[in-house]
């Protein structure tokens, strides 16, 4: 069964479909909370959640505005960066660094006996040849949720710059996604 | 339509990053419709952002699982999955027991000290009392034992002494004799019963 033809099921609620993309998507769900909360049992938390509220607004989405996982991705950002600017969260005074993932990345290397919750041997993988600046505009435009605009202003670049920048950030990726899958 | 260009210019990178406006969105869709190349390219984007996502995501989570999920959407009425781990709730339950019970025990133990005391007040009341009338009644004894002494020691007494009969020839008695009053005070201690004084207009005979 493919893609359109489970999210099509999944919006007649057939809670098989659903689990199907609850299976296809709950980590990378978790992974982007995750980068936003920085706290396991939170970041589990809200994305359980955020798939409930997925499958209460089911009706809500429509393919023809985007593909099914920007579509739960951006309820995922939002879900989470609510939290952490909610009181209870901010009472909590967790590490509020503006980093996501970047700041992952410059943690020691992570083994199976690391008290670390994310093994970053995989992610270093991924974004090896990545510069800075890639890192960068990467962690804005999917984990921060920011518009073309607001990249264009925080990073003090032309908007076109932002478009063609993140071309070629997203290109290095995909060859690291590929010699990974070699 | 330059479908080479229409990718290279980042346009459905930020497709997938959801940050194109609703017509974008809607031109893109329609295009990868119509070209493969275009939807073969949002692909390879989206997995490239799977991966990294996936990535980040934290080492042993998916603890809750799909029927947590279930439980929230109302598909699953029972709550089990999402109770705290077993051990969790028997170790509390246990530590509730042990507190009720030492509590319990302390609560009796307190009851029975109290009862303890209150009764050993009693007796301390009770034993106060019988003083207090022991020492009244010696007050009172004391009180007419000076009264006594006093009388004895008037001026106007006469002592004559009074010694034993045959019968009990060791018994002696004492008789204190106020002329001016009249009164006669006798001090028979010793005088046994076999003894009698005798007082007569004439004098005092033993």
């Amino acid at each position: 069964m493919d893609l359109d033809t489970l999210v099509v099921r999944f919006q007649k609620k057939d809670i098989l479909a659903f689990e199907k993309l609850y299976d296809m998507y709950w980590e990378n769900i978790c992974g982007v909370v995750h980068t936003i909360v920085k706290d396991k049992g939170l970041a589990e938390e809200i994305s359980q959640d955020v798939f409930a509220k997925i499958w209460n607004n089911s009706d809500s989405y429509n393919p023809s505005k985007g593909r099914f996982f920007t579509w739960i991705l951006n309820i995922a950002r939002n879900a989470a960066i609510d939290k952490v600017r909610s009181k209870s969260f901010k009472d909590q005074k967790k590490n509020l660094s503006a980093d996501y993932f970047v700041g992952i990345l410059n943690r020691p290397d992570s083994t199976e006996e690391s008290k670390e919750e994310i093994d970053t041997s995989a992610l270093k993988k991924l974004v090896l040849n990545l510069k800075e600046k890639c890192l960068e505009i990467i962690e804005m435009l999917y984990f921060k949720g920011y518009t073309q605009t607001e990249a264009s202003q925080e990073l003090d670049i032309p908007l076109g710059t932002v478009k063609t920048r993140n071309r070629s950030c997203i290109s290095q990726l995909r060859k690291n996604v590929t010699l990974e899958w070699k | 339509m330059e479908v080479d260009k229409y990718i290279a210019s980042g346009i459905l990178e930020l497709y997938v990053a959801g940050t194109l406006t609703e017509e974008q969105n809607v031109e893109v869709f329609q295009y990868a419709r119509e070209y493969p190349e275009i939807r073969e390219e949002i692909l390879a984007i989206e997995a490239s952002i799977l991966a990294l996502t996936k990535s980040v995501a934290p080492k042993m989570a998916k603890r809750k699982g799909f029927d947590d999920v279930k439980v929230r959407i109302g598909e699953r009425k029972d709550t089990k999955v999402v109770q705290f781990p077993k051990e969790k709730s028997n170790w509390s339950t246990y530590t509730g027991w042990a507190a009720a019970i030492l509590l319990g025990v302390g609560v009796a133990w307190f009851y029975n000290e109290n009862t303890q005391l209150k009764s050993d007040i009693n007796v301390v009341e009770q034993q106060k009392q019988i003083l207090e009338q022991q020492i009244f009644e010696a007050r009172g004894s004391l009180a007419s034992s000076n009264e006594l002494l006093n009388k004895l020691r008037d001026k106007d007494i006469t002592l004559t002494p009074l010694g034993g009969q045959e019968v009990s020839p060791t018994s002696y008695a004492k008789v204190y004799w106020n002329k001016k009053e009249d009164k006669v005070y006798i001090d028979a201690q010793d005088y046994r019963n076999h003894q009698m004084v005798w007082y007569t207009k004439y004098g005092l005979l033993s």
